[in-house]
């Protein structure tokens, strides 16, 4: 009989699997951060499902128990996300500086044009 | 640009140089006019735009602040576009005399260098600058010495002449927005350019501030040796 705590958790995962697949059906992620993501929200709804999967996981993670192992694996989620979050911030910095650069030497070029005119 | 034969361009990152630009404009005037003179407004927010524009020299400007090495990256980008051959560059806060600049085109001629660099270390003399910043400037240059086997003294010196040719090359990974002098030399002799230096004088800063605080300076020491050393 599946309890009220794992049905939620098996709601919140199920939700980010979706939107997970949705962001890769609408090209806003590219294939290996869906693996990625889709890997991770697999896991967590299969855990939520069947909690006898945590006996497989707490010897690889040398946890005591349950409660601890889901706050490892909390943690370490984190990261991944901090890290892709960071790893974003860096591509969009370079990406907006390009773009004004592109955007100062064109005006000055396009300044320099109007007055050989 | 018909009367710029050699197509050399001098490039001028300013951000809030305003108690120092105009010496530097008044000093490039007196210089060979062939020589067009471009100005990189790093979004300034006090008069340096305003003090630069009457003395006609080209200005590009920069809509915000974006780091040094960006505003040497845009002279680069425009200098390709314009077709340069070399590209001049020198400090807005008049620590670099511009009136060397014809002797040391000379001496650029007679070798094969991609890269000239200004040193203060040739005559140490010259040297009067803070006693932390010296010994950093040191290291990172016996550093530089270290991984690209060419003898550099004076590293962080933005007082060059590049080979436009050579830049090319490495301008697609060159995203260095601040702190860039020491990562372009190490890329550049890492694709087997030659660096040669010239002797300048160490000039202290005409007016303003340098932007450059001793914590912000040791953090990047730190974020630079990592860069050199893992740069390819």
């Amino acid at each position: 009989m599946i309890k009220g705590i794992q049905l939620v958790g098996i709601l919140v995962a199920s939700y980010l699997l979706f939107s997970t697949y949705n962001n890769y059906r609408k090209r806003q992620i590219g294939i290996k951060k869906t693996a990625l993501w889709g890997a991770i929200w697999l896991l967590m709804a299969l855990l939520f499902y069947d909690t006898n999967l945590m006996n497989i996981i707490m010897p690889i993670l040398t946890t005591q128990d349950g409660i601890q192992t889901v706050m490892v694996m909390g943690i370490l989620t984190s990261f991944i996300f901090i890290n892709q979050v960071y790893v974003k911030v860096i591509e969009l910095d370079k990406k907006m500086t390009g773009l004004t650069q592109n955007l100062a030497i064109n005006d000055y070029l396009k300044e320099i044009t109007e007055e050989d005119r | 640009m018909n009367n710029n034969p050699e197509k050399i361009g001098i490039f001028i990152p300013a951000y809030n140089e305003e108690n120092s630009i105009e010496t530097v404009l008044t000093n490039l005037r007196e210089l060979n006019k062939s020589i067009p003179v471009f100005i990189i407004d790093d979004g300034s927010k006090d008069n340096t735009r305003k003090i630069v524009e009457p003395y006609g020299f080209n200005l590009i400007k920069h809509p915000m602040n974006l780091g040094g090495g960006a505003a040497i990256k845009t002279a680069f980008v425009l200098a390709r576009k314009l077709g340069f051959k070399y590209v001049i560059t020198l400090d807005a806060d008049g620590q670099h005399d511009p009136t060397i600049i014809p002797q040391v085109l000379e001496m650029m001629h007679e070798t094969n260098a991609g890269l000239f660099i200004g040193s203060r270390f040739i005559d140490p003399k010259h040297v009067s600058m803070e006693k932390y910043r010296e010994i950093g400037i040191k290291f990172f240059s016996w550093y530089s010495t270290f991984l690209t086997g060419q003898r550099i003294t004076d590293v962080t010196n933005c007082f060059r002449i590049y080979d436009m040719e050579k830049v090319s090359e490495i301008l697609n990974e060159f995203n260095e927005k601040q702190y860039y002098a020491i990562g372009l030399v190490v890329r550049l002799a890492r694709r087997g350019v030659q660096i040669v230096e010239f002797e300048v004088e160490d000039i202290p800063r005409i007016g303003g501030e340098s932007k450059k605080g001793v914590l912000r300076y040791l953090y990047n020491l730190i974020r630079i040796i990592i860069m050199m050393t893992f740069t390819f």
